[in-house]
């Protein structure tokens, strides 16, 4: 068992097949071994920890992406927006839970969980418009009529028809 | 979070975990002084815990910010460099001495990487990733990485082109002993072929101290 301490001082106690999903924590424990003092992560909550927990226990000893995977199998899963019915149950949270996921998920190094959250985040974008899309992230229009009248010319191509 | 203290708090607790990461780092400096790599390595991983995933904008506003970039590459593509990086890349470059000490070549490899991702311009992951390389096997790769270091860092030609000497002894003798093995292969097959892979000796040669020390 190895021992994790979150940013708010709670602990948690993981098997380290589980807890090794994350890149970050499995290089630590290869290069030092366990110990009974608790690893800090200062830089995630036990909210938001105790969901990647849930995340790595269901994928356990499912096989890491290699550092030097394949091009052509990164191209397809960077491509494809498919999720898994298990993961979209998952990342069905709110928003402010969805990026506390995607930052710990890349805090962590856990590539599988990073997409997720990528892909959720995409699939919320698309086909939306400009003003929907604002309206979603919560993010002011601070182009002048001009500037948006160019850049909506300019991306004509690229319009959903 | 909903918890609106924690997030008026995210400066100062930014400047405590990145205090918190210099300490750990000078504690991993230290422990790799006096010989304990182990240790080392456990402080100098606690320390990218603290300092990975820090919020960059929290960084900003308490004055971590970027400075203006170094002359030779101010040409537009300067990246925003924080104090975060530079530390990283320090703890990635000592992370990769240790892993060197413990003949854990892949992960010297991965390390000194890792710090050249944040400063192609860091000659000693350079040279470590050389050597690591040379020492698992890849002469060429070795090779090519230290001659990189040779025309590119004067300082350190000397001790890059005295790495390359050495790998290349090692590389030789495997050579020449690969080719004593293989000489007379057919003859040998036909009679009986048990003595094929006898007195295969690793060379011993003394190691570069140019991997000794660490950055403060």
């Amino acid at each position: 068992m190895v021992n994790l301490t979150t940013s708010d001082d709670v602990e948690f106690k993981v098997d380290r097949e589980v807890v090794e999903r994350s890149v970050l924590i499995k290089n630590m424990l290869e290069d030092v071994g366990e110990s009974e003092q608790a690893i800090p992560l200062p830089n995630v909550s036990s909210s938001v920890m105790k969901k990647v927990l849930e995340y790595c226990e269901h994928h356990r000893g499912e096989p890491l992406p290699s550092a030097d995977a394949d091009q052509s199998q990164d191209e397809t899963r960077k491509r494809t927006t498919d999720i898994s019915e298990w993961d979209q149950k998952f990342i069905t949270v709110d928003q402010e839970m969805l990026f506390e996921i995607i930052l710990a998920a890349n805090y962590l190094d856990i590539k599988s969980l990073l997409d997720v959250g990528c892909k959720t985040v995409a699939n919320m974008i698309k086909g939306k418009t400009p003003e929907e899309i604002r309206k979603l992230f919560n993010i002011v229009n601070d182009f002048t009529p001009e500037e948006e009248a160019q850049i909506k010319k300019e991306n004509e191509w690229a319009e959903d028809r | 979070m909903s918890d609106s203290s924690h997030i008026i708090d995210i400066p100062s607790t930014t400047a405590h975990k990145l205090a918190t990461a210099k300490q750990k780092k000078d504690t991993a400096d230290q422990a790799y002084k006096i010989g304990n790599v182990k240790d080392a390595l456990k402080s100098y991983h606690e320390a990218l815990m603290y300092l990975l995933g820090l919020d960059k904008n929290a960084l900003q506003s308490i004055g971590v910010v970027s400075k203006p970039a170094s002359a030779d590459d101010a040409t537009g593509k300067a990246k925003e460099r924080t104090e975060v990086d530079d530390i990283l890349e320090k703890i990635y470059a000592n992370m990769s001495a240790c892993h060197l000490k413990n003949e854990n070549y892949k992960r010297a490899i991965e390390t000194a990487d890792k710090a050249l991702a944040n400063n192609e311009k860091n000659y000693k992951a350079m040279f470590r990733k050389g050597k690591a390389l040379g020492e698992l096997g890849f002469f060429e790769k070795a090779q090519k990485v230290l001659n990189d270091v040779k025309t590119q860092s004067p300082a350190d030609a000397a001790a890059a082109e005295q790495e390359i000497a050495r790998l290349k002894v090692i590389d030789d003798e495997k050579e020449r002993v690969h080719k004593k093995k293989m000489k007379g292969f057919l003859n040998k097959a036909e009679k009986k072929g048990n003595n094929l892979f006898e007195g295969e000796t690793e060379p011993n040669v003394p190691k570069s101290s140019f991997i000794e020390e660490v950055t403060d």
